[in-house]
């Protein structure tokens, strides 16, 4: 599988994770940050972000 | 068939549906059931958080400074209160506390206790006991009686059984106590037995009674009607300093039983946090066809608002265990317990305040300071203070004079407890703590969570060792090897046979 199509749906990935994060948040406020790292989430996010930014191309 | 794109993706896809119904089946909790689990001797942690990097249920301890917490080491706490955050995911009906400590203590501080926040406007805890050092050590000289977790010491032994006893003093008080205050009860319910003082013995031509000075936030009072009737009245002030709406809530209970209460809404004319006074506010409560005897006053409000010019048609009003006074003038009070907590909410409220014979210099503002007012034994002890600013506390009660004090509580065993004094008879509701290898102690508590305060999914869980200051190494200090909470309530399998009336 080409690099560029991992990071891509990595990226799609913590990206739909985040907004779960939050929407979760809003609703249950507490019940996600129990158990994930919003930091660590938010940290891999970014690096999936850079990398897809790196290595995907129109 | 699928290109590895579209695979990639369903896993993906896959796995944040499971992520959300992982979390909708932790918020649903379909058993009934939530453990918060917390060892503080090891690294261990839940599987869950600690594998994916999520914060413990059981929060960091608050106020840090009054606690040492190492990686490998027990919690040690070294003054008092220290509080925590219990997370759960949805509100429970039941919580059982398992705490696993080693206390150091010493007869200035016998006593440790748990609880939760169960008023959020009176700020009052529902507390059990985790340990009394009276009751596991110092009563040894004592004749004991014990049911289950019921028992009866006594000073010469009198009573054959608890059954003899609580039948004596429940019909007949005069027969158990030859003296007042002879008997000290611990986490005991009185709601059944008589109150503590007759009251046949009052005064029953009492005048009108104007309550001189402003008091701030939640109170509660006791007075005696002799009549049938009840006039109450006063106003309010809102401070506005809080970003909050201020209503308040006078409720009077005659034993358990609500006979009137009164909502007084925040009229919200002045921006909340402000820190403009409003207008005052004139409530009033005339109730008739009362009987005469014992009521209790709740005010619940938040600090924010001021009780003033109270006005009720009885001289035995006493404000139970707290007094948060505002005047600029002098103030004069009694007690009835020996001994004073004080603390200054304002650098004006600073100054010499006098307890009996004894003086207490209030030289910093947050500081709770204490003081003992001469020998235990005495009726009252006279208050003075030049200016208000300050809250009082003590296990009494405060009145404007001696002779109109009324406390139908009785004595506490707790850390003011004097045994050399008065006391025949000591009976507590109290499980031991169970003995544990190299000295640690396992206490349970039970409590019923169903009304406590929630706020953020979380209960606010206060551990209170009463006289534990980490200024005076004398007082010692306490090791917590451990914290399990066990929460119950109904599963879903209950609620849904409920919900079709199965």
């Amino acid at each position: 599988m080409k690099k560029n199509i991992i990071f891509k749906e990595f990226f799609y990935f913590f990206s739909a994770l985040l907004a779960l994060a939050f929407l979760v948040e809003i609703i249950f406020p507490g019940l996600f940050i129990l158990y994930f790292n919003l930091a660590f989430l938010t940290v891999a996010w970014l690096i999936s972000a850079l990398l897809t930014l790196l290595y995907v191309r129109q | 068939m699928y290109s590895s794109k579209s695979k990639l993706r369903i896993f993906w896809l896959g796995l944040v549906i499971l992520i959300l119904l992982f979390l909708l089946w932790q918020k649903v909790s379909p058993r009934g059931e939530w453990t918060c689990e917390q060892n503080f001797s090891s690294n261990s942690f839940n599987i869950l958080p600690g594998v994916l990097g999520g914060k413990d249920c059981l929060s960091k301890v608050s106020p840090a400074d009054r606690v040492i917490s190492s990686n490998n080491g027990p919690l040690l706490v070294l003054a008092d209160p220290v509080y925590f955050s219990v997370f759960t995911p949805r509100a429970f009906s039941r919580a059982e506390v398992s705490i696993t400590y080693r206390p150091h203590l010493s007869s200035a501080t016998p006593i440790i206790e748990a609880g939760f926040l169960a008023d959020n406007k009176l700020w009052r805890y529902d507390l059990k006991p985790v340990y009394n050092l009276w009751l596991e050590q110092d009563l040894v000289n004592w004749s004991s009686l014990s049911i289950d977790n019921l028992h009866l010491f006594q000073r010469e032994k009198k009573f054959d059984s608890i059954f003899d006893f609580l039948d004596a003093w429940q019909n007949n008080t005069s027969t158990v106590c030859s003296s007042p205050n002879c008997l000290a009860v611990y986490n005991f319910d009185l709601k059944d037995f008589p109150p503590a003082i007759n009251l046949d013995l009052l005064n029953k031509n009492t005048k009108s009674l104007i309550f001189p000075y402003t008091l701030r936030g939640s109170h509660q009072f006791y007075f005696y009607l002799s009549g049938e009737d009840l006039n109450l009245s006063g106003e309010l002030l809102d401070r506005n300093e809080g970003k909050d709406r201020d209503d308040a809530e006078l409720s009077i209970y005659y034993g358990q039983k609500n006979i009137a209460s009164l909502l007084v809404k925040d009229d919200g004319v002045e921006i909340e946090g402000s820190g403009d006074d409003g207008p005052a506010k004139f409530f009033t409560i005339n109730r008739d066809n009362l009987k005469p005897g014992l009521y209790r006053l709740d005010f619940r409000a938040s600090d924010d608002l001021m009780i003033n010019n109270l006005n009720i048609n009885s001289q035995y009003f006493s404000a139970l265990h707290k007094v948060w006074l505002e005047d600029d003038g002098p103030i004069d009070l009694v007690t009835d317990a020996s001994y004073l907590q004080v603390k200054a909410f304002n650098p004006a409220a600073l100054q010499t305040l006098t307890f009996n014979q004894a003086a207490l210099e209030i030289e910093e503002i947050y500081t709770q300071y204490e003081i003992r007012g001469g020998e235990q034994g005495d009726s009252w002890y006279n208050i003075h203070l030049n200016r208000g600013g300050v809250i009082l506390e003590n296990n009494g009660v405060f009145a404007l004079e001696g002779e109109f004090i009324l406390n139908p509580n009785y004595p506490r065993l707790d850390r003011s407890t004097d045994l050399t004094t008065s006391l025949d008879y000591i009976l507590a509701d109290y499980e031991l703590a169970q003995a544990l290898p190299d000295n640690w102690l396992q206490s349970n508590l039970d409590f019923s969570t169903a009304n406590f305060y929630r706020e953020k999914g979380n209960y606010n869980l206060i551990l209170s060792i009463p006289g534990l200051k980490s200024d005076q190494a004398a007082s010692g200090y306490l090791e917590i090897k451990e914290i399990k909470i066990r929460f119950y309530g109904n599963s879903l399998w209950f609620k849904i046979k409920n919900w079709l009336n199965l």
